[in-house]
């Protein structure tokens, strides 16, 4: 799931392991890192469950956000701010 | 940064807390009927009283709870728009709970146009939510096992609402199909098509999310839902057709539905050995709904092989208890305990743009008051099961539910003036 291509490669500035936080911890952790996130960087999250009801917190919070599963089971989300 | 963390459609706080806090306070009366009616009210599940007991727990517990939950969760897990239902929550929950208490009334006094009545008034209410809800999913986006698990458990409600409607205003129909049939297909809607798989799509999210599980198979997450649905289509067309001559069949067919209430019960119970957390009181009651399924499937495996244990009287209650007081009112209250202050939390989040601190978490529902109403309803459940083997039980279990209900109220009413205290303070002009 995303709004945007992943357009991989690039390393993260920040990255937030969420696995094993119960809500809503891993929301606080990414939106406290997403006010650090410089524009034109990328944050990761690692979280053990796919969250949806982020996603529309960060759309309406103007970031774009590209979700995938992992072999390992856990989802590995890069957000970055919708406008450069 | 400012932050916005409202939810697209998400409702105001009280439209789901107004159903929350009803569903405690809609089953307190059980205890009473417990204590004034004692052993007779276990006697057989036909008597006036076991059948408003039933009605006090699927309605007044469970269906609001149901309700209250999906008012949050549909919007928020699914983006499913169902403003029309928020707007309209006051009276949905007024008529709600007026059904109910009059449906009730009308099982004690045995009144069948006092009984019409209420079926009318809880019909309608179901038929709003069935009707703006399933609409909402059908034009919403997501298309997963939630969702879809979701959608199937209001179909679940819509079949168990017209078979109890039957029931109750339709006589001549209902003895043509035979009553105690009907009445059995309506509770197998009930408790699997509607309360047993709306549990399921809601568990595929939640469980892994706030009891810090790995996700459910795949299998599980694909098939139980619409596997449990199809039997009871089955089902519906063995009881209802020329198919009811065919032996064995309803045999057939109640044992598979067991086997997929086994299933998910074997395994939420085994996502919740491999999760590392430390099990908390939501934990426990959701391992007490498990097992009471488990325990439902091992029975029906039971009746299976011995004959004649099905006709037993104490067998279709100890369904029953195990059913709703061990699975469903054990679930949905081990997860008001997780919804409840994640809502309070979010709400206080959206009032506090300006990041003031905020109190944490587990200062919204204190751990230990969890603690004593959970033993409380384990209790309860624990003395109406032995109560079948030794009657008396009966008035212990009264006081434990009482207990455990009220201090379920008290709970939830707490965290709900801890929510409106601190907001006043964030929001008052400085």
């Amino acid at each position: 799931m995303s709004t945007d291509d992943a357009s991989g490669g690039r390393v993260a500035a920040l990255v937030v392991d969420a696995r094993g936080l119960e809500p809503p911890e891993p929301m606080v952790r990414v939106m406290d890192a997403l006010d650090e996130l410089p524009r034109g960087e990328r944050l990761l999250m690692l979280i053990h469950i796919e969250p949806r009801p982020l996603f529309r917190v960060l759309e309406r919070n103007q970031f774009a956000y590209h979700c995938e599963l992992k072999p390992e089971g856990y989802f590995e989300v890069s957000i970055w701010h919708k406008s450069p | 940064m400012k932050r916005v963390l409202a939810y697209d459609q998400a409702p105001a706080i009280a439209v789901p807390l107004r159903f929350l806090l009803a569903a405690p306070l809609l089953a307190l009366p059980a205890a009473a009927l417990m204590l004034y009616y004692g052993p007779a009210l276990l006697a057989t599940r036909w008597s006036a009283a076991a059948l408003a007991a039933t009605h006090l727990i699927t309605l007044g517990f469970i269906a609001h709870s149901v309700v209250g939950a999906l008012m949050q969760f549909l919007p928020v897990a699914a983006g499913a728009d169902i403003r029309q239902l928020h707007r309209t929550a006051p009276w949905l929950q007024g008529l709600l709970t007026a059904g109910t208490l009059l449906l009730v009334t009308a099982f004690l006094l045995q009144s069948a146009p006092l009984l019409k009545v209420a079926a009318a008034l809880v019909t309608l209410v179901f038929a709003a939510v069935v009707i703006l809800a399933g609409v909402a999913l059908a034009r919403c986006a997501a298309n997963d096992a939630t969702t879809r698990a979701v959608t199937l458990g209001l179909a679940g409600l819509a079949a168990t609402v017209t078979l109890g409607c039957v029931l109750a205003t339709l006589p001549g129909w209902a003895a043509a199909w035979g009553i105690a049939q009907l009445t059995d297909l309506h509770a197998a809607w009930g408790l699997a098509g509607w309360m047993t798989v709306t549990v399921i799509g809601v568990a595929l999210a939640v469980v892994p999310m706030f009891q810090i599980t790995p996700r459910y198979p795949p299998a599980v997450e694909r098939w139980l839902a619409p596997l449990i649905v199809a039997t009871l289509a089955v089902l519906t067309l063995a009881v209802t057709t020329e198919l009811n001559r065919l032996p064995g069949l309803r045999e057939l067919l109640y044992a598979l539905l067991a086997a997929g209430l086994a299933a998910f019960g074997v395994v939420t119970l085994s996502l919740h050995r491999a999760s590392r957390r430390h099990a908390d009181v939501s934990v426990w009651l959701w391992r007490g709904g498990m097992a009471s399924l488990v325990a439902v499937a091992l029975l029906a495996a039971a009746a299976m092989s011995a004959p004649g244990l099905a006709q037993r009287p104490w067998f279709d209650l100890l369904i029953g208890i195990l059913m709703l007081a061990g699975f469903g009112m054990s679930v949905i209250n081990g997860m008001m305990y997780k919804i409840v202050p994640f809502l309070v939390w979010l709400h206080w989040q959206q009032a506090n743009p300006e990041r003031h601190p905020l109190p944490h978490m587990g200062q919204i529902i204190p751990q230990r008051a969890m603690r004593w109403q959970a033993a409380a309803h384990g209790a309860a459940v624990a003395l109406l099961i032995a109560a079948l083997a030794w009657p008396p039980a009966v008035y212990g279990a009264g006081l434990a539910w009482a207990a455990a209900q009220l201090l379920l109220a008290v709970n939830l009413a707490r965290a709900a003036l801890r929510y409106a205290k601190f907001k006043h303070g964030l929001t008052a002009p400085a």
